[in-house]
């Protein structure tokens, strides 16, 4: 049975984030974390020093802690997607939304009703709720696009055999009517959508984890998807509940 | 034209008082200079001797002539001897004794008589507005001599950055919509020379290189002279390692510029910037622009004019009719996201606190009504 | 349609055979030249035909302020630097802000380098071949040569050796038939008048200008970075200096002051002993062109003045070399000019392609409104793409037509010369009438051709002494402990007014030079530029009032009507740059407010 159409009752967990998935989740968020604040300082770089520029290597360390958090990360997303043809179909829906399907575009829609405070009950998804499959989506294109431009940034003009793979995005910038410098931009405005998405990522699972019906923090930590039992049980339920076994008294 | 006489470089300069062993001598610092094996020496030398000076035509359109005021100062070789000894400079607007029809003229029997095998040089691009009038030159477009030229060249050479990407007046809104040499001649190598202007010594290099060895050099994917645009201006860097340790110059003439700190915080393009200029140096190795204080504006690349402030190294956006900087979207996107998340967040808690009390509400309902069934049950 | 009519005492008209010369070479830029001659080869007609067009004002709106110098700079690569100063000069005016005394020296030291490096090339280099027969030169004597060298300077290369050498490459030159930049010259013409022996030294001359010249700009790259487009800085100069400290080895230290130092006496050494007294052969060889090529020379001169000696003091009496304007030839009378006067200098477009959008004759550039309008007049001979002859009735030129108080002036270091004279300005008076008693004339021998050349020679001479001057003051401030070479304070774009607008002017090499910039909102607004070419090359008036170019050109006679080698004599001599001259204004067109004066 597919693990996405398990309906475990309220109380009970499946088991949906695999481990590699686990792990590249955590070391790409301390990556781009790290990338963030590295990133930063590239671009406003810390009060300057003083001293013996044959001692101190400050910035230089900054830039190689970008370099080696972005190197990661590259790692990371294509082990991820190297990944998703060996794991469960949970590890799949991060590429592939499948916006063709009416089930999906109707959860799509339920999400949003339900973030707009329309619908007063989420649906319970096992793996993404449509609406954050699609923005996963868009995010792990982000990642590839950072890294592809990223790449394009390090190895411009580098002649090694993996620089020479990458100088292709260099010459995309010049053959669009700019130079290198639009190759950062591009890199930085990536960035912001990232930051994005970031922000809104965070948000969301804290606020899903309080008032949705199905735990999202602790699976991230251990793989396994909880349907809330009574805690945030809805008040609707309760008195479904209270009326059902009014009428069996009756 | 004077019928060719075949003379070459190495009796031109044994003519001039130049000794075999000083002609020899020449020809190994041009192959040290060129990065060669010293054995290539010898290859220069037979060069030399056996070849005719090389003709080479230089037109200008679109431009500021700071191509040919950089050329005149080459230090090595010596611009008049790149003119009297190394090429048969057959044509050029800035130099030429003829004007007029003579000009024209000369231009046209330097063309046929050397078809083929010419060097066309040209500075400046041209503008495709006002069906290329914007630059004319003898009543037409300056395009028309722009094609007669490249017609019969072996190769063309395009000076600067304006032929090469466009520079000056192709910045935006381009007034003139002037095009770069490469987006005109399709069937000719173009070997860019970019820069604004590029280092006099380069320029030569080129020449010499042709001379010398009578063939076209390797250029980069973008058809740069590779030798001289294959390294970062930043990885050359004098202050370089100012740089790596991160001391940098946080305002003009503080204690760390007077120091020779790196420039990057004062917005220098040389991260980003493909030319020769900490190790060629300009005006025989004097000062380069960061050298002399000044933040690198990248003059050598496309597009440098419209890439935001000198200033800053965080390019412009074009938005709305208008530009911003990254800075500013950045801003702008992560302030309306937190402002979008704090408001749904607040309305969350509201709506959350609504549902909470309307549920323990029910719960408590359910309870009574619970216990009233349970009352009941036991009253019956 | 054949016309004549009389204007500026200059009789006018198109009757009799016409003379084009298009490209006219060994200038800035393309410029086109058409004349008529009568039978008797005497030029009684001219137009002068700016023929490029790139739009960098319209290009400059827009941008970081702190940044236009380096578009501006782009205007030209030959005065390259004077509109990158102009430009500065024009946003710290607007911005209010100031320059520390080393900033001002360094610019000096900076503009100076450029008149002397510019004015050499243009003697030698430019005009040079005009008045130095090369294939003459070839037959020469080299004792006869050396002594007459020895006799006139000593210079040093001037043995019978070096002179043999040189007529010997010569000779093979022409030998070997790749004649080069020498192909198709007008060789032979008997406008050449020097004897075989001053015409080899002329070109032994020629050689080591062009060697000088790469040296005579090492002080734009000392202080700027490089050469051409130096690089310089709102509120002071981009380089810093450190004599006595950690980290002198990358700035302006001792030895880079020495390199200077070395430079301005080589400079000076040359200036001395080769290019003065060749200015001063050049006026005895060819005595008839100190009355030749007058044009405007004797009646309207223009110039805003140039270095000032305290710094972020651009007053009369700061400045090192003064401005004014002298008109209907009164040169008793110098009036003053300011470029932040709008009824002083205003442009029009009656002759021009471009047009004002209301039909107005002419306005301020600091309100100026312009739109190419390529449309030719009706008399031109040949299509709009294939131009055989021009027709000077209607528009005929890139170029627009600046007016100071209604009157067209000339530019350049004669008129700089002249204004300062009549001002009775320093010590030139007496440098003026000396070099004049040395080449056998008077001050009104001057205005000419000729005339113009040597003063622009003089004025590299006096340029490199001034340099001196400025380089021991600079050492001066130095050695007092005082080493600030730009300010901060008003670097911050938020420190501007939200509007704010400004006016900067130098003396370009080759002539009054002046930028208008508007701010808004920390962009450029608008921005303009009147340069010294657009001044001396601009077409003909509403009236058909001449302009120096077209002016000067009348009643000159052609030895050889097929060779223009008399025009181009005279055209050098004003050292056109074209790139400068035709530019566009921007299309903002709003009202002109009040510019703040300096």
């Amino acid at each position: 049975m597919n693990i996405l159409d398990i309906k475990p009752k309220p109380g009970q967990g499946v088991y949906v984030y695999e481990f590699p998935v686990r792990a590249w989740h955590w070391t790409i968020a301390a990556c781009i974390f790290t990338l963030f604040v590295s990133g930063f300082c590239i671009a406003h770089p810390p009060q300057s020093l003083t001293g013996d520029p044959t001692r101190i290597f400050h910035f230089g360390h900054i830039i190689m802690t970008h370099y080696i958090a972005g190197m990661i990360l590259a790692i990371a997303m294509l082990c991820r997607l190297v990944w998703a043809f060996f794991g469960n179909a949970v590890s799949r829906q991060i590429f592939i939304v499948p916006f063709w399907r009416k089930s999906w575009r109707d959860g799509f829609v339920g999400d949003i009703k339900w973030y707009l405070f329309i619908n007063k009950k989420p649906d319970i998804n096992m793996g993404h709720n449509p609406l954050a499959q699609a923005a996963m989506f868009l995010a792990v294109l982000c990642m590839f696009y950072m890294c592809f431009t990223g790449l394009g940034v390090y190895s411009a003009k580098g002649y090694s055999a993996l620089s020479r793979s990458f100088h292709f995005m260099e010459n995309l910038a010049y053959n669009l009517g700019g130079n290198g410098i639009d190759l950062v931009l591009w890199h930085r405005m990536g960035m912001i959508f990232l930051v994005a998405f970031v922000m809104i990522h965070v948000y969301m699972v804290i606020r899903e984890e309080i008032m949705g019906r199905t735990t999202m923090i602790s699976t991230m930590t251990n793989g396994v998807r909880m349907v809330k039992a009574t805690l945030m049980q809805d008040w609707r339920d309760v008195r479904a509940e209270a009326e059902g076994r009014e009428g069996q008294a009756k | 034209m004077a019928k060719r006489a075949f003379e070459t470089h190495y009796d031109r300069l044994r003519n001039n008082g130049v000794s075999r062993r000083d002609f020899l001598k020449f020809c190994s610092m041009t192959a040290a200079w060129l990065g060669l094996a010293p054995a290539l020496a010898t290859n220069i030398a037979h060069a030399l001797e056996t070849k005719p000076r090389l003709p080479v035509i230089w037109i200008e359109g679109l431009s500021c002539t700071c191509c040919t005021e950089s050329f005149i100062r080459s230090s090595h070789p010596l611009a008049k001897d790149i003119i009297l000894n190394m090429i048969s400079l057959d044509y050029n607007d800035t130099l030429m004794a003829a004007a007029g029809f003579q000009a024209q003229d000369a231009f046209e029997n330097a063309v046929l008589a050397n078809a083929g095998n010419y060097i066309l040089a040209v500075e400046g691009n041209a503008p495709f507005g006002n069906d290329g009038m914007y630059c004319i030159d003898g009543g037409r477009p300056w395009l028309r001599r722009l094609e007669a030229g490249a017609k019969h060249a072996k190769a063309v050479v395009a000076w600067g950055t304006c032929a090469s990407w466009g520079c000056i007046q192709a910045a935006r809104p381009n007034p003139t919509d002037a095009t770069p040499i490469a987006h005109i001649i399709h069937d000719k190598p173009v070997i860019k020379i970019p820069g604004c202007p590029p280092i006099p010594e380069v320029m030569s290099a080129l020449v010499s290189y042709v001379v010398t060895f009578d063939r076209l050099p390797n250029v980069d994917a973008q058809g740069r002279f590779a030798a001289f645009y294959g390294q970062h201006v930043h990885d050359q860097c004098v202050r370089r390692a100012h740089f790596d340790a991160g001391e940098f110059v946080e305002e003009w003439d503080d204690d760390g510029a007077k120091k020779g700190y790196c420039l990057y915080k004062m917005g220098c393009k040389g991260p980003t910037t493909y030319n020769a200029c900490p190790n060629t140096r300009w005006n025989d190795g004097v000062s380069y622009p960061i050298e002399s204080g000044h933040p690198c504006l990248g003059c050598s690349e496309q597009d440098f004019f419209d890439q935001g402030s000198f200033y800053s190294r965080i390019k412009d956006i074009p938005t709305l009719g208008t530009m911003a900087t990254a800075e500013a979207v950045a801003a702008g996107v992560a302030g309306t996201v937190a402002v979008g998340v704090a408001i749904h967040a607040a309305t969350s808690c509201a709506f959350h606190l609504h549902e909470k009390k309307l549920k323990e509400q029910a719960v408590e309902e359910a309870k009574i009504e619970a216990g009233v069934q349970e009352e009941n049950r036991k009253d019956k | 349609m054949s016309y004549e009519y009389t204007t500026q005492g200059y009789t006018v008209t198109d009757a009799g055979r016409r003379v084009v010369v298009d490209p006219i070479t060994r200038i800035e830029g393309h410029l086109r030249c058409e004349v008529n001659i009568d039978d008797d080869n005497v030029i009684t007609n001219a137009v002068s035909c700016g023929t490029m067009f790139r739009g960098i004002e319209i290009i400059l709106q827009g941008r970081d302020p702190r940044g236009a110098w380096a578009y501006a700079e782009r205007v030209c690569g030959v005065c390259t630097g004077s509109h990158a100063l102009a430009s500065i000069l024009a946003v710290e005016n607007a911005i209010g802000a100031k320059i520390p005394e080393n900033a001002g020296i360094i610019r000096n030291l900076m503009h100076l380098c450029l008149w002397f490096h510019d004015h050499l090339v243009h003697f030698y280099q430019l005009t040079g071949l005009d008045w130095i027969d090369v294939v003459s030169a070839a037959s020469a004597d080299p004792a006869a040569t050396s002594k007459l060298a020895q006799s006139l300077s000593p210079w040093p290369k001037s043995s019978r050796g070096y002179y043999a050498e040189l007529a010997g490459k010569l000779k093979n030159i022409i030998k070997s038939g790749q004649l080069g930049i020498f192909a198709n010259g007008y060789w032979g013409n008997p406008a050449y008048r020097l004897s075989p022996e001053a015409n080899l030294m002329l070109f032994g001359h020629y050689l080591d200008a062009l060697d000088l010249q790469r040296d005579a700009v090492k002080t734009h790259t000392v202080f700027g970075g490089k050469n051409p487009h130096p690089n310089w800085l709102v509120g002071g100069v981009p380089c810093v200096i450190n004599t006595n400290s950690v980290g002198g080895e990358e700035v302006v230290n001792m030895e880079r002051l020495e390199l200077v130092n070395t430079v301005i006496g080589d400079c000076l050494t040359f200036a001395e002993q080769v290019l003065m007294p060749d200015a001063i052969a050049l006026a005895l060889g060819y005595p008839e062109w100190l009355r030749l090529g007058t044009g405007l020379s004797n009646q309207t001169v223009l110039a805003y003045g140039a270095f000032p000696d305290i710094a972020n003091d651009y007053s009369a009496h700061s400045l090192l070399v003064p401005g004014g304007a002298i008109i209907d030839g009164n040169f008793n009378e110098v009036h003053p000019v300011s470029v932040h006067d709008p009824e002083q200098v205003q442009e029009m477009v009656e002759h021009s392609w471009y047009k004002y959008p209301r039909g107005e004759k002419s306005l301020p550039p600091a309100n100026g409104v312009t739109e190419p309008y390529y449309v030719l007049g009706p008399e031109t001979v040949g299509t709009p793409t294939d131009i055989k002859r021009l027709d000077e009735q209607g528009r005929y030129s890139w170029i627009k037509t600046p007016r100071w108080r209604g009157h067209t002036m000339e530019v350049g270091p004669l008129a700089r010369l002249l204004i300062a004279y009549s001002l009775d300005h320093g010590d030139t008076v007496a440098r003026v009438d000396d070099l004049c008693a040395r080449i056998g004339t008077n001050i009104d021998g001057l205005k000419s051709t000729l005339g113009r050349i040597i003063a622009r020679c003089h004025e590299a001479f006096w340029a490199m002494r001034t340099s001196k001057y400025f380089l021991n003051k600079l050492l001066d401030n130095i050695k007092n402990g005082n080493s600030a070479s730009a300010f901060n304070d008003k670097w911050n774009p938020d420190t501007w007014p939200r509007t704010c607008k400004g006016a900067g002017f130098t003396e370009a090499p080759r002539g009054a030079l002046g930028h208008w910039v508007e701010i808004k909102d920390k962009k450029v607004s608008r921005y303009q530029c009147v340069v010294p070419t657009t001044w001396n090359a601009a077409p003909r008036g509403a009236s058909g009032q001449l302009a120096p170019y077209e002016a000067s050109l009348l009643g000159t006679r052609l030895a050889i009507a097929d060779q223009p080698l008399e025009i181009l004599r005279t055209i050098h001599s004003f050292d056109p740059c074209l790139a400068c001259a035709t530019h566009v204004l921007d299309g903002a067109g709003n009202e002109l407010a009040k510019i703040k004066a300096c």
